[in-house]
């Protein structure tokens, strides 16, 4: 494999620079001293000339894993350990020393992202926002939240495909309109029927669409939206500390959810113009998409999984502006005991409601 | 916990409580059965003005039969009206009662009603009333239709525990059905995005045409439902409802 680890080392002591998610910048861990990402990213190129020592992995690499396996092997340039990965990580930690690396070759070329939105939010928050996501719901069962052990937090730059585009539509409804009257004998229902023609043109930046086979895609949606606004050029600066993953699903495979999306919400806007009748039902929808621009992006992703009677809980908070979602299981002895209650409660009241009736 | 259970107790205790406090004997209205056409025995009038009391006893109001040989003149809604307001039937400030009127000769047979037993007694309890006594005024059993029809009004001015308590269980579970369900749907977050309106750039809609078409209109008429004319009598000086036919 044609691939490198990329190190930041602090220029001060030589610690391992991770990215400060609070300043925005490289900060060294040990000493303390934050530096700029440009400095940093300036360093990391000046120490990318060292072809030789890169040389020697890359051939270790090839004679233990063969890329059928989906896996890789990385040394360590800080203790010398071997780092086993899956062959599309692009950042990772050391599993001896703790350092963080980054893997080159899975970040250049046309692996390289287009974008990355850099976290904003550090693990504390992420463990904070697990902490609020389980608080407040009753039928969730105590067991769980006493005893939840969450296995690991992980902070991971997702792989996603952002489709920028034109969509020109032309739909046609049918609607009605309804007038209601009567006379001495009978009562009478106008109705009135039109056609809404409608053709316009809506455009779209930065849809979406999860480009990582293993990262699950409504988990991924559901974490929705990111703010573009604070997207930045690529840096491999920003991935140190964190995981992150090349895609391994491409921009044709991840087109027909994009367009899925984008010609549903053209169809929702269109549809906000056909205000003054009682029904409107559209006959025919066409949508066309035209400048189509599909653009690489790491996103800002905070993993986390715990098990409960045998069964797996993942959880993900967007890493840049906190939203926490994650499927939790039902205490069945609540929901029953709730029901119960309220029946009682509601039951009785509407008993009493319909007395009172029936005394007026 | 406990005070929700405490306070749900007190309410279940207290809507079956309800119906059966207990109230003041009032003061008797005029005898309830007035036989002019001596259809009934001595004992089967008492039998049935017993019945009359107690129902006058349990639902305040006024409940009386009078049985005449022949109208007259009058419609049975203004001889009913008349013969109401004139002997003094009703009771309480409002002078609530319901009278049953039956004509031999003719077979008129009318229900009129007065101050809060006209508002008691609308179409659909009449009916019940009629469904309950007709058959045997039909046959000439006017002792078992009398009893029927005193039945029949006890069994509307009744408070219908078990029909209540059905209609109250079904509110009870289809609510709380709906409130643990809003509940556990709380658990589920992770939802696919159904559009990508997020991401619609600021000001980008604009529509290149907009035609709204008129095609053709349809028109359905339905007949409406008859007002029912029983409702209320409709002779000189009328002031109570009602309705009557034949028997």
């Amino acid at each position: 494999m044609d691939n490198e680890i990329l190190e930041y080392k602090c220029p001060s002591c030589g610690g391992k620079l991770e990215f400060n998610t609070k300043g925005q910048n490289m900060k060294c861990p040990y000493c303390d001293t934050e530096f700029d990402v440009e400095s940093v990213k300036n360093l990391a190129e000046d120490r990318s000339n060292d072809k030789e020592d890169e040389f020697e992995w890359k051939r270790e690499s090839e004679n233990k894993w063969s890329e059928d396996d989906g896996m890789a092997v990385y040394s360590c340039k800080s203790c010398g350990g071997e780092i086993v990965c899956e062959d599309v990580t692009a950042a990772t930690s050391c599993p001896y020393c703790g350092n963080p690396v980054v893997f080159v070759g899975n970040l250049s070329g046309e692996l390289m992202p287009d974008l990355v939105i850099p976290f904003k939010l550090d693990k504390n928050a992420a463990k904070e926002g697990l902490k609020r996501h389980l608080s407040g719901k009753k039928l969730l069962p105590k067991v769980f939240k006493n005893e939840n052990r969450i296995n690991e937090v992980k902070g991971i730059y997702a792989p996603f495909w952002l489709f920028d585009t034109d969509a020109d539509a032309k739909i046609r409804y049918h609607a009605t309109r309804t007038r209601f009257w009567c006379d001495s004998n009978y009562n009478y229902t106008e109705t009135l029927h039109y056609a809404l023609i409608r053709e316009g043109n809506l455009a779209f930046d930065n849809v979406p669409v999860d480009g990582s086979e293993k990262l699950d895609d409504t988990l991924m949606e559901s974490i929705e939206p990111y703010n573009f606004d604070e997207a930045v050029d690529f840096k491999t600066a920003y991935l140190s500390g964190f995981l992150a993953d090349k895609y391994d699903v491409d921009s044709e495979q991840s087109q027909p959810r994009a367009n899925e999306r984008i010609k549903r919400s053209t169809e929702n806007a269109f549809m906000s113009t056909t205000v003054g009748y009682a029904t409107v039902v559209p006959e025919r929808s066409y949508v066309r998409t035209t400048s189509g621009r599909v653009r690489y992006a790491l996103l800002p992703v905070w993993l986390m999984t715990t098990e409960w009677k045998g069964k797996k809980y993942t959880f993900a908070m967007n890493g840049q502006t906190g939203k926490f979602v994650g499927d939790l299981p039902t205490d069945k002895k609540a929901f029953f005991k709730y029901f119960a209650l309220w029946f009682t409660g509601i039951s009785a009241a509407a008993m009493g409601l319909l007395y009172l009736l029936w005394l007026m | 916990m406990k005070k929700t259970i405490i306070i749900t107790a007190f309410a279940v205790i207290l809507s079956l409580l309800m119906p059966i406090i207990s109230f003041a004997s009032p003061d008797m209205p005029p005898y309830p059965v007035v036989d002019e056409a001596d259809v009934l025995s001595d004992y089967e009038e008492d039998q049935i003005a017993n019945k009359l009391i107690a129902l006058f006893k349990e639902h305040k109001m006024h409940f009386a039969i009078v049985i005449i040989n022949d109208l007259g003149a009058e419609t049975p809604y203004s001889y009913a009206d008349s013969y109401y307001h004139n002997n003094g039937f009703g009771y309480g400030k409002d002078k609530s009662g319901i009278l049953l009127l039956l004509a031999m000769s003719s077979r008129d047979c009318y229900i009129y009603t007065y101050g809060e037993a006209e508002r008691k007694f609308g179409n659909s309890e009449l009916t019940e009333l009629e469904e309950a006594m007709l058959p045997y005024f039909g046959e000439d059993e006017f002792y078992n239709g009398f009893m029927a029809y005193a039945g029949a009004c006890d069994s509307v001015l009744s408070f219908d525990i078990l029909g209540s308590l059905l209609i109250a269980v079904l509110i009870g579970a289809v609510i709380s059905l709906i409130i643990v369900f809003s509940m556990k749907s709380k658990l589920k977050s992770v939802r696919p995005q159904k559009t990508a309106s997020n991401y619609v750039r600021s000001g980008s809609f604009t529509l290149t045409k907009d035609l709204d078409l008129y095609l053709y209109r349809t028109i359905v008429r339905t007949r409406r439902a008859e007002t029912n004319s029983g409702s209320r009598g409709s002779g000189g000086g009328s002031r109570g409802g009602g309705r009557g036919g034949k028997f």
